[in-house]
């Protein structure tokens, strides 16, 4: 910052927009010394804010929204999987196996575990008190049905077992899973809401637009001051200029790469997650139809009814190739395969059960949907649930991985925003203040 | 949030008895989440009735005309003289069926003592099921050539005329319209309504059922002969006699009423429970066979011809029945033909 001439006045120039903006040279330089430097610290507000707010939805879809909705899937699918369990322990007979009474009890430990957490969470929220209210009531009521059933079933394996069983089932399918399905609906959708706030284009375009409106206007300033003042190279300036230009480009980058990570964190993440969950319960409640067929005396054959409307749910959930999209490493893609596969194995084991018992063989059914072999009932859906339970854990872990590297991507942006806007405010002030005291 | 949901679940898994501690849980949940100041316990008691349980309304179960048939239990005479099992008469239906290897019958496999599933060993068992492997016995000679497929009360007369089975023997009443669907065998048990209580009920008898609710399964000839005794009976229909003993153990029906041979069924599965008055219709069940095979109605006769001559009939009561029951063996029907 160095004189190099005399000031003397310039010719009057109309294209010269500070000279719009007051009378005097001095009052002009004032004015647009105030304007610039505020111009600077109000982007660097708006540069702030919006890196705030996506900071922090990022974050909350990572640790609120999606740890709530994982425990709604978990009450969902326990519920589900507890319901199936059953009644391939009566299919068994009167000696329940210890694997089976053991994978019963975790998913009613795991069921109403989470459910304590649901309930604590959601607070008053109103959409889902309805729905934990139903839980938290029904629940001892089924499992009270369940053992009422069990007893029968160890005193003298009475039909009446069977009874109770298609009883807590009912409750199950017409009290229980409904409310759990709608506070895992509830859940999911708070995680999309944080998850479209996080990626919400307003404040980072308006943040982007301001650095643009100071770039050009210090670029202006610049070459009026040369013109004004005869000064080719104004350092302060200068130096505000890059600033700008540098502070800009991190920032927009950075938004640019959190959006594309948020965004792929749900195609790849908590989408399939969503599909794969869906997946599974429809898997168990098709199972759970085979089973009660069986154990029940079917007098209006709902269960069958039942399975063809869950089946091919099922298999047009598993078919699509559409949430995979992004896939990092395509491992999604390959458990969605395996899920095919064994939905396949599945309906023609099940086609088996229906051959079996149609044709009067009801032992051979049982066999079929109790047995241990390869090929027999509980083996295959064990591995369907398998691949989906890989499914929705390789999704997680998607969804885990992209969005704390979306939310890392912010992750300084505000401290060099800070810093870099009032450093640019003052550098403008120190640039700008030598001319101004030249008319004293 | 994330690591509260992991202590929670780790805390749980530590414990050894999750079951309890599920509890525990819930205990936790309703002190803190339900019974909160926004939720004051305005909570209706869950009520859980059985899948398809409904009120019936007593005007609309006004019992049908069954027509005049004669006598519905009059069946085919047996064949003069019967076939030696494993050798059946060329072109009888009995021959197809030994040609196929096995006999088609249609069973229940929750009517205890009757036909029912008995899951310590896997199979079918009960009266019914006993008196369908003699008819199995004099076809081929030996033990295990049946196969047994369910069908729901609702089908019996169409599992028997679509062929689905040869046929079915599952407590069915001989009636006038019955016996335009299908043919029947001669009477094999002789049933009749009664009611089943807890023994703690003040009802005795079918004057005492006005103003109480009662339960019998949908579609029987029980529910309609109940809605022609009084006309302030709070009628449930069930999918399944057993939903009605689940009813009145859950305090939600007074009392059971269908036949007493299934009614004794009932009371076998809950001591708490009694038979109580008189019998008020005549239930006699016989095995529907298809009107297309007439050959096989008189041959199953002259099985049961047999079965009531030889003492089979009463030891196949008493190991199903009386074993249990301890009630000896009723009159044997005696067989009428046409």
């Amino acid at each position: 910052m160095t004189l190099t001439a005399a000031p003397r006045p310039a010719a009057r120039d109309l294209s010269d927009p500070p000279r719009l903006l007051g009378r005097s040279t001095p009052a002009r330089l004032r004015l647009v010394t105030g304007a610039l430097a505020a111009l600077a610290l109000l982007t660097g507000l708006v540069a702030a804010l919006a890196t705030t707010q996506r900071q922090s939805a990022t974050s909350a879809s990572w640790q609120t929204a999606e740890p709530l909705m994982v425990t709604a899937q978990d009450i969902d699918t326990s519920l589900s999987d507890a319901d199936t369990t059953a009644a391939a322990s009566f299919l068994k007979g009167r000696i329940e196996p210890v694997a089976l009474q053991t994978r019963y009890s975790n998913d009613l430990t795991t069921g109403s575990a989470d459910l304590a957490i649901a309930a604590q969470e959601a607070g008053s929220d109103s959409g889902v008190a309805g729905a934990l209210q139903t839980l938290s009531t029904d629940l001892p009521v089924y499992t009270s049905i369940v053992s009422e059933a069990t007893f029968n079933e160890r005193q003298a394996s009475y039909p009446l077992a069977a009874a109770y069983l298609a009883e807590a089932n009912n409750l199950m399918r017409t009290s229980l899973l409904p409310a759990a399905a709608l506070v895992y609906a509830t859940e999911s959708r708070r995680l999309a809401e944080d998850q479209n706030h996080a990626v919400s284009p307003w404040l980072a375009t308006a943040a982007v637009g301001a650095f643009l409106a100071l770039l050009i206007l210090l670029v202006i300033t610049q070459r009026w001051l040369t013109r004004r003042f005869h000064r080719t190279w104004n350092i302060a300036l200068a130096f505000a200029t890059a600033i700008v230009l540098g502070i800009g480009l991190w920032a927009t980058i950075s938004f640019v790469t959190q959006n594309t990570g948020v965004d792929n964190a749900q195609a790849t993440g908590s989408q399939p997650v969503s599909t794969f969950t869906q997946a599974r319960i429809l898997a168990l409640r098709a199972r759970a139809d085979d089973e009660l067929t069986l154990l029940t005396r079917d007098s209006d054959s709902t269960y069958q009814k039942d399975f063809v409307t869950t089946q091919a749910a099922l298999k047009n959930l598993v078919a699509g190739g559409g949430p995979t999209v992004g896939d990092p490493n395509g491992a999604e893609r390959e458990q969605l395969g395996a899920a095919r596969r064994d939905v396949a194995a599945y309906d023609a084991v099940h086609t088996q059960i229906r051959q079996a018992d149609g044709s009067g063989s009801l032992s051979g059914a049982v066999a079929l949907a109790s047995g241990s072999s390869p090929g027999d009932l509980p083996t295959t859906s064990t591995r369907l649930n398998a691949a989906l339970v890989g499914g929705i854990q390789g999704a997680q872990a998607n969804f885990d991985n992209m969005t704390t590297a979306a939310s890392s991507d912010l992750d300084g942006l505000i401290w060099g925003i800070a810093l870099g806007t009032v450093l640019v405010a003052g550098l403008i002030v120190v640039a700008l203040r030598p001319r101004i005291e030249e008319y004293r | 949030m994330r690591f509260v949901a992991q202590r929670v679940r780790a805390v749980v898994a530590t414990g050894k008895r999750p079951a309890l501690l599920a509890c525990a849980s819930l205990l936790l949940l309703s002190a803190c989440g339900v019974a909160s100041a926004d939720h004051p316990v305005s909570l209706k008691p869950v009520d859980v009735i059985p899948k398809g349980a409904v009120v019936v309304p007593g005007t609309t179960t006004t019992t049908s005309p069954a027509g005049n048939c004669g006598d519905p239990t009059a069946s085919l005479p047996p064949p003069t003289t019967m076939p030696t099992p494993g050798n059946m008469p060329t072109g009888s239906y009995m021959a197809r069926i030994l040609e196929r290897g096995y006999l088609r019958v249609g069973v229940d496999q929750n009517t205890y003592l009757w036909g029912y599933r008995d899951p310590a060993t896997g199979s079918l068992t009960g009266f019914d099921i006993s008196m369908l492997q003699q008819v199995a016995q004099a076809i081929f000679g030996a033990p295990g050539h049946i196969r047994y497929v369910i069908v729901p009360n609702a089908t019996r007369a169409q599992a028997v005329q679509s062929g689905l089975v040869d046929i079915v023997a599952e407590t069915m009443t001989i009636t006038c319209t019955r016996e335009k669907l299908v043919d029947f065998s001669t009477v094999y048990y002789e049933a009749g309504q009664q009611i089943l209580v807890p023994t703690n009920s003040d009802i005795t008898g079918k004057q005492d059922l006005t103003g109480k609710r009662v339960c019998a399964p949908a579609g029987s000839t029980s529910l309609q002969n109940l809605a022609a005794l009084h006309e302030h009976i709070q009628l449930w229909a069930v999918n399944n006699e057993t939903d009605c003993l689940v009813m009145m153990e859950q305090g939600q029906v007074d009392a059971i009423s269908t036949d007493d041979a299934i009614l004794q069924g009932l009371r076998a599965q809950d001591p708490n429970t009694q038979l109580v008055g008189q019998t008020f219709s005549s239930e006699p069940y016989g095995m529907a066979i298809s009107k297309a095979h007439p050959d096989f109605t008189s041959f199953v006769n002259g099985v049961l011809a047999q079965v009531r001559a030889n003492n089979t009939w009463t030891s196949i009561y008493d190991s199903n029945i009386f074993a249990v029951t301890g009630i000896p063996a009723p009159a044997l029907p005696a067989p009428r033909y046409r």
